[in-house]
């Protein structure tokens, strides 16, 4: 499939917001629109879910997996919180300084 | 929300366990059909979520400053670090972690561009990022108080457009909305562009 997949979907995601700068007069998601990103959501979460179970490998790996979900998802927090802090830390140190 | 979507997940994973009992050869069709149809789903979704930002006006007419922009830069850069360190201690190699911490928190996205390639890879990426977005709404007003407004933003990633927004706005200050959008609605926008390259290397 390579490439094809990615494609697809930045083109998707550019022809929506083309689209939309065309169409959507609102500011507030029309009521629509929000419910058909739920029903795509919900409807993909499911079919997600079902190829976990029907995959025994994954399915019985999942303890593992949960408690390495769990450090991908604080390291992640922390370096993106921890990388802002100390740049603009410094810019403003910085700008202090200057003034 | 979480919660709804970890029962949507279980309830999918009870059906895929009964299903999993049927003959190998019908596993095997379900398994392609169900791929085909997250993709034809991804896809709609995208095409919606644009549908959403192409109809902000006044956020995408903004004259966003360098320090709105350094924040979801930041943001990514510092996920993909957090994600290098992990690698590190995890029997995962380092483009399979960046992949999954570059989403941002967009676990439908990633969880789902990433089950197509490997249903393992995608399950650990849906689970990371649904736990980030579970652990920004928990910490957000602790970080924005102890660290910095910004960071607190950062800790969002691509959710701080949406579901992390209100949070933001009540612990870190009004003044963070536009910064916070303009964040998220950048990190949406990249995500799809990065997760898929960061996938493809070979690390």
């Amino acid at each position: 499939m390579g490439w094809l997949l990615p494609t697809l979907l930045i083109l998707s995601l550019v022809l929506g917001v083309a689209l939309g700068w065309r169409f959507i007069r609102s500011e507030t998601v029309p009521v629509w629109l929000g419910r058909l990103q739920r029903i795509c959501l919900y409807s993909i979460l499911l079919l997600i879910g079902f190829k976990i179970g029907l995959d025994s490998r994954v399915f019985e790996a999942a303890a593992s997996l949960g408690l390495q979900s769990l450090i991908l998802s604080i390291s992640a927090t922390a370096g993106s919180a921890f990388l802002t802090f100390l740049v603009f830390h410094f810019v403003e140190k910085r700008r202090g300084k200057k003034q | 929300m979480t919660w709804k979507i970890l029962l949507v997940m279980a309830a999918g994973i009870g059906l895929g366990r009964l299903a999993s009992m049927l003959d190998p050869q019908l596993i095997e069709t379900l398994f392609l059909v169900a791929d085909i149809a997250i993709q034809g789903g991804l896809c709609v979704m995208l095409l919606a979520v644009g549908l959403e930002l192409g109809g902000q006006r006044a956020i995408l007419r903004m004259r966003p400053n360098l320090k709105m922009l350094l924040i979801p830069l930041l943001t990514m850069l510092g996920s993909i670090l957090g994600g290098t360190i992990a690698a590190l201690f995890l029997p995962l190699s380092f483009h399979e972690a960046w992949a999954v911490t570059a989403s941002c928190g967009w676990y439908s996205f990633s969880g789902v561009y990433l089950t197509t390639i490997d249903p393992q890879w995608g399950t650990i990426a849906f689970l990371a990022n649904v736990l980030r977005e579970l652990t920004a709404l928990l910490l957000i007003p602790h970080i924005a108080k102890w660290l910095h407004p910004y960071s607190a933003i950062s800790v969002g990633g691509a959710t701080a457009m949406d579901t992390s927004l209100p949070v933001l706005v009540q612990s870190a200050g009004k003044e963070t909305t536009a910064p916070a959008f303009l964040s998220g609605l950048l990190l949406t926008l990249a995500v799809p562009f990065i997760v898929p390259l960061l996938a493809a290397l070979t690390i």
